[in-house]
């Protein structure tokens, strides 16, 4: 009778841990061993972390109470002693997925060995409304090519591999009955990487005006500001400051090349990334573009926003 | 348009509505499922008599947020009844105003309703056309007023 109820136990307890593994799989027991080196009521704890590179020195952990800032030395690997008992632990190192652990229960005189598995932050952006506007200098047919490197793509009018239509001079493109201003698409994909050095700070207020102006400076018509201001402007207007940068022509094929045929004279690009902050910090002006509007020109703009900012100093 | 240099395609205002509207109050609309909200857009707006420029305008607007649910309820409200969003006068009177404003919520199932007719624009002499549109969340009923865009030809 008595085997009976212990097996009993057992088989709950193996169901529970079998659980917690399944929720927790960036932090998982290698070893448990007797250490009678230890104090008698301590325990040791070692954490082998995973999936960094050499310059990923600084790792910030929390066993409850208190926040500490931790070193490494030549390895990956943080060893804490404690009194015996049950633990929850953060650790965040910048740049990768903050890992909390569950409730890590250690016996006295124990020394129990996690691995602990970092993932590269990467925050998943929706590029929005990129509207691609064609100027050929005289009716010309023209096929454009999109190799979006993200998901859920959605493009207007409708995209069959290629969108195929004839442009006129005033930007008017012609797909059998139907006339269009401008090729729409837009999908989820990575974020790009940002200097936060370079940029502006922008005041909700502020928006239109600063637009305005940085949209003249890169050669935009009226049409094609109030295109971008109508759609952007509402959404910037929220905030009461808006951290803005811009991206420029082949740096914005991370987001999707595009191919045109016959070959535009002049293809401008230009990505807005935005994000709320709450307060300002020290930037230089970042290095801007302005486009060439000679012969058949190709103007596309878009943009991303990306997770607010709470605290500059995390910049 | 002309506005001293700059010329524009539209008028543009948005903003966040006092005057709710209260769908679940409407007698008419359509239900769309979220693969088909393109070619439905499409044909109730050229029903409606406007241009592909101007659809397009409208579509690349709403159809990305609609596409986001499985299944939309949608209703739409024609000219005088859109003065319960806002007003609009116009100096000279034109010959022709035609306004259109889809109302729109995600659903979980359909439910009975009969079908709306859609009112055409009349679009002889001087003509002015306004669309927009509003996300309404049917359970809630939370109102918010997402956009409007003004196309004076």
């Amino acid at each position: 009778m008595k085997i009976l109820i212990i097996l009993f136990f057992a088989t709950v307890s193996f169901t529970s841990t079998a659980l917690e593994y399944k929720r927790l799989p960036s932090c998982y027991l290698l070893s448990d061993s007797l250490d009678t080196s230890l104090p008698s009521d301590s325990a040791m704890y070692t954490f082998e972390f995973n999936g960094l590179s050499e310059e990923n020195t600084q790792l910030i952990y929390s066993s409850g109470t208190n926040t500490i800032t931790y070193n490494f030395e030549n390895e990956h690997t943080l060893k804490l002693i404690l009194p015996s008992g049950k633990y929850k632990f953060e650790f965040y190192i910048s740049g990768y997925d903050e890992i909390v652990t569950g409730k890590l229960e250690i016996q006295k005189q124990h020394h129990s060995t996690y691995r602990v598995q970092m993932e590269h932050q990467v925050f998943k952006g929706q590029m929005k409304k990129p509207v691609i506007y064609l100027y050929p200098k005289e009716n010309l047919e023209v096929s454009v090519q999109l190799n979006i490197h993200g998901q859920d793509p959605f493009y207007y009018p409708e995209y069959k591999n290629s969108w195929s239509f004839t442009a006129d001079p005033t930007g008017q493109l012609k797909f059998g009955e139907s006339t269009y201003n401008y090729l729409f698409w837009e999908a989820n994909m990575d974020a790009p990487k940002i200097d936060h050095n370079y940029g502006f700070m922008v005041e909700g207020d502020n928006t239109v005006t600063f637009l305005e102006e940085q949209l003249n400076l890169m050669g935009f018509t009226s049409k094609e500001q109030a295109d971008f201001i109508t759609f952007w402007g509402p959404q910037l207007t929220q905030n009461k400051l808006n951290y803005v940068n811009f991206i420029f022509n082949e740096a914005c094929d991370e987001f999707a090349e595009l191919s045109i045929s016959p070959q535009p004279d002049n293809i401008f690009r230009v990505s807005m990334i935005w994000q709320p902050v709450n307060e300002p910090w020290e930037l230089e002006s970042p290095l801007m573009e302005k486009m060439n509007r000679n012969g058949f020109t190709v103007l596309e703009w878009g943009g991303m926003e990306l997770p607010a900012i709470y605290d500059a100093a995390e910049i | 348009m002309g506005f001293g240099n700059a010329t524009y395609n539209y008028l543009f205002w948005e903003a966040k509505s006092t005057n709710s509207i209260d769908i679940s109050q409407v007698k008419t609309g359509f239900f769309v499922k979220n693969d088909e909200v393109i070619s439905f857009l499409e044909e109730k707006l050229t029903e409606a008599g406007l241009t592909s420029q101007e659809q397009a305008d409208f579509i690349t607007f709403w159809a990305p947020r609609l596409n986001q649910n499985k299944l939309n309820f949608i209703h739409f409200m024609f000219n005088q009844t859109c003065n319960r969003l806002a007003e609009l006068n116009i100096s000279p009177t034109p010959d022709n105003i035609y306004r259109i404003y889809i109302l729109w919520s995600k659903v979980d199932e359909e439910f009975e309703i009969d079908e709306q007719k859609i009112i055409r624009a009349n679009r002889e002499g001087f003509t002015v056309i306004e669309w927009g549109g509003q996300h309404h969340t049917m359970i809630q009923k939370k109102y918010k007023f997402i956009g409007i865009n003004m196309c004076l030809i």
